[in-house]
């Protein structure tokens, strides 16, 4: 847990890349859930389910995710660390937001 | 106003009770909370003067005290009670008087016999008032005695045991009255309910002596105290005018039928309403009460936010128009990052790889502190330019408060233009690069790299919905609160409401007593929204959100329902006694006609009340509200064949028309007088009582019952 923006304390998840077969994956480990981001094909409703369970774990409190850090990763990997970056953003835009409209949970 | 002659205000005779012992205060107390405006004290065989003079002293001009006493008759051994009342300004004569005949003797030894009565007292031109079928009482020939012997033949009254005895007496040609005969001062207030009524303002001994003699001088002094004018109508075809003096009180139309009752009152009604004066003729017809109470709810109307509730439009819109908001496809960041450019300028142009800034934060900042800085803009308008608050506020104050928000609105100024700055920053920077990587991307052929997961996007438009539902959701669960209108007694039965019920259809409402209000929406349709409502709420963060709101469009009716209104339903019925009622039609005439007495106005033009309608109902309810109206002056107007109305109101106007070979002749008079005067030969009269009891139906019987209104013995 460190401060994140605003001064907010803010939980850390860490976000990993499998592989699951001939796919892999972006495995955004948060306890009790089981959230996964199809990087190698696009399945938009998958991923609109790990939004769904982001929003609701946002209520309870803001968090990020934070990727290994690889010197030379490859395709995927700069795919994966990008994604993670403006996902981290929009989680606080997002946590922001649920604050001004007074939907965390209490 | 009541009148009780017969009080006692000390234990005399060792029967007395305790309990009719009085002090001045308790008297003056007691007597002002009813309606009783003349008490004559009458202790037995005593008068005390010192404690009347006391009396009046606290009592003031609050009522009038009598003086009297009550006396022990013995006339050839047979004893009986009776009462001498006289004027206040022979009190003093009165107490000698009674001194001298009661030295050296107990009242409860104390007799006199009539001679000696009327010798005594004769010459303070009293008032006698006899025990008569009420123990112990005189002989009907010791009756005849005095009324023979004394100067006053027309004082000489018969006291019943209550308002029946009395009436029944009145009935058989004795003038009668009765007294409260008190016991238990505390058991007064309820004791005076019964008293006689006094329909004449009677201000004194002398003016009520000269009514028992049916002065006419004096009684129209009386009546002149009510507001009084002659008004001109043409009420018949002929076109000729009736010229008629009518009262602020009871003005009683009476004869046969067809001799152009109904007519007249239509004119009277016309002559008010001409000089705009609310006036209508009041019949029963075929109107339904349930028409009258728009029990079918046609003409229901309601604005919800009287009770707190929002009508939604705006929120039913927005979800009703919602829709999916894509996420970005990873495919995107593959292609950026598989195709990057190699071009060596490109890669010089550092913008293009700055990440977006989310510009709704800064929105709604913004619109936040422009809330704030309009707001106290407002305030202090208001505080410049309204008037009661230079009137009210103290002008230092104000100033100082002034000086105060003017701080305040400008730091407030600078505020809100930063906002707008960092707001607008952020939409151009944002426009910015995503304008410079669209122009590298299509100069070197590279995909450009995508700005947002989407993630921000799609929580956006669900937290957007999710408010939206909540909103609808928290009003529709509002209650509004039942209303009831009391419409009017229905006798022994009890009182009669018209209940209102309104309730918002929220979905588990299934209930079929109610309807709804708007026109043309179905019950299915209210509750169909309200579950798929529901349904949405439930859904907010699943993939299956936009099917139910595919569904909510998709409901038949659905059109119907713009606004939390249209889910509106209501119940509007008949109570009486908690349970639901369907009144009959003579209900129906008596609470038409309670409700039209109901209503303020200065004219009620009633044409025969009492059809439809009983005794009890009449007499009980519709004549206390007709002599409440004529209390308060209110001019009323009754044509009609019911005696009870005719002369238990004793009117102070009785119209009297007659068909005559001819043509018809209108008489007027009242009860007090007891004549009936040809408006058009006033040599020509007719007796009041003897009309009355001759043309009204039930008209023997109310006169046989009604002792309880002093005024026409």
């Amino acid at each position: 847990m460190h401060l994140g923006r605003g001064g907010k304390f803010m939980v850390t998840h860490k976000a990993i890349i499998t592989t699951v077969g001939s796919e892999q994956f972006l495995d955004l480990e948060i306890e009790g859930a089981d959230l996964k981001i199809p990087l190698t094909k696009d399945e938009p409703n998958e991923i609109k389910k790990v939004f769904n369970e982001l929003i609701a774990h946002l209520r309870k409190g803001l968090f990020n995710f934070q990727m290994e850090e690889k010197k030379d990763g490859d395709l995927i990997y700069q795919v994966a660390k990008e994604y993670i970056q403006q996902l981290n953003k929009e989680l606080g835009d997002v946590y922001q937001a649920l604050t001004d409209y007074q939907l965390l949970e209490k | 106003m009541k009148i009780d002659v017969h009080v006692h205000t000390k234990k005399i005779k060792k029967g007395d009770a305790t309990t009719r012992e009085i002090d001045s205060r308790r008297f003056h107390e007691i007597i002002s909370s009813t309606e009783v405006k003349i008490v004559a004290i009458t202790n037995h065989n005593h008068f005390d003067l010192t404690q009347y003079n006391d009396f009046n002293s606290v009592v003031g001009d609050s009522f009038q005290i009598w003086p009297g006493v009550e006396l022990d008759i013995l006339e050839d051994a047979r004893r009986g009670h009776l009462l001498v009342i006289v004027s206040p300004k022979h009190a003093q004569s009165l107490e000698k008087i009674m001194q001298s005949l009661t030295r050296n003797q107990t009242a409860d030894a104390f007799s006199i016999s009539i001679d000696n009565l009327l010798s005594n007292f004769d010459k303070l031109n009293p008032l006698y008032i006899v025990h008569y079928k009420k123990q112990p009482d005189l002989s009907e020939d010791d009756i005849g005695k005095i009324v023979n012997k004394t100067a006053y033949k027309n004082r000489v009254l018969k006291e019943a045991t209550n308002a029946i005895s009395a009436g029944i007496f009145l009935a058989h040609g004795h003038s009668s009255i009765y007294g409260s005969d008190v016991q238990d001062w505390d058991k007064y207030q309820a004791l005076s309910n019964d008293l006689p009524d006094l329909r004449l303002p009677v201000e004194s001994f002398e003016q009520f002596c000269l009514l028992l003699n049916k002065d006419q001088a004096s009684i129209n002094t009386l009546l002149s105290k009510k507001t009084s004018e002659e008004i001109s109508i043409r009420p018949f075809e002929d076109g000729k005018i009736l010229k008629i003096k009518i009262y602020g009180d009871i003005n009683i139309f009476f004869g046969a039928k067809g001799t152009g009752k109904s007519k007249i009152l239509e004119a009277i009604a016309n002559y008010y309403t001409s000089k705009g004066i609310r006036a209508r003729k009041f019949e029963f017809g075929p109107t339904d009460l349930g028409e009258i109470y728009d029990l079918n709810c046609k003409k229901i109307s309601i604005d919800l936010k009287d009770h707190g509730v929002d009508y939604c439009k705006k929120e039913i819109d927005f979800i009703r128009k919602a829709e999916e908001v894509d996420v970005t496809s990873l495919s995107r960041y593959q292609q950026f990052y598989s195709k990057e450019s190699k071009n060596k300028k490109a890669k010089t142009i550092k913008i293009k790889d700055f990440s977006a800034e989310n510009p709704d934060i800064f929105e709604r900042n913004l619109k936040s502190i422009k809330d704030v800085h309009e707001r106290f803009i407002k305030f202090q308008e208001y505080l410049k330019t309204d008037k009661s608050v230079k009137e009210y506020v103290d002008k230092a104050d104000l100033s100082g408060l002034l000086e105060n928000l003017t701080k305040i609105i400008r730091d407030l100024e600078e505020k809100r233009l930063n906002k707008f700055m960092e707001y607008w920053a952020t939409c151009l920077f944002n426009n910015l690069i995503q304008k410079v990587k669209e122009e590298v991307a299509i100069k070197t052929g590279t995909a450009e790299k995508p700005t947002t997961t989407g993630f921000h996007g799609y929580a956006l438009n669900r937290i957007k919905i999710e408010l939206a539902v909540k909103f609808i959701l928290g009003n529709i669960n509002k209650e509004i609160p039942k209303s009831s209108e009391y419409i009017g007694n229905l006798d022994e039965k009890g009182d009669l409401y018209c209940k209102t019920e309104i309730v918002i259809q929220n979905g588990s409402i299934r209930d079929g007593r109610f309807d709804p209000i708007a026109p043309n929406v179905r019950k299915s349709s209210q509750q169909d929204f309200s579950k798929k409502v529901k349904s949405i709420n439930d859904a907010l963060y699943s993939p299956q959100l936009f099917k139910q709101i595919s569904e909510l469009n998709n409901l038949e009716g659905i059109d119907s329902i713009p606004t939390i209104y249209e889910l509106l339903m209501v119940e509007r019925c008949f109570i009486l006694n908690e349970e639901q009622y369907e009144a009959s039609t003579g209900e129906q005439s008596m609470l038409l006609l309670h409700r039209e007495l109901k209503e303020d106005k200065d004219v009620y033009i009633l044409d025969e009340p009492e059809k439809s309608l009983g005794n009890e109902y009449i007499n009980n309810v519709i004549v206390p509200l007709i002599k409440e109206k004529a209390k308060l002056g209110k001019k009323v107007f009754i044509a009609t064949h019911d005696a009870n109305i005719a002369v238990r109101t004793l009117p102070y106007n009785s119209i009297f028309r007659e068909h005559k070979k001819d043509g018809y002749e209108t008489f007027i008079g009242n009860p007090f007088l007891n004549y009936l005067e040809n408006i058009r030969n006033q040599d020509d009269k007719k007796d009041w009582k003897e009309i009355s009891m001759r043309t009204l139906e039930g008209g023997r019987n109310a006169f046989g019952e009604r002792g309880q209104i002093y005024g026409n013995p």
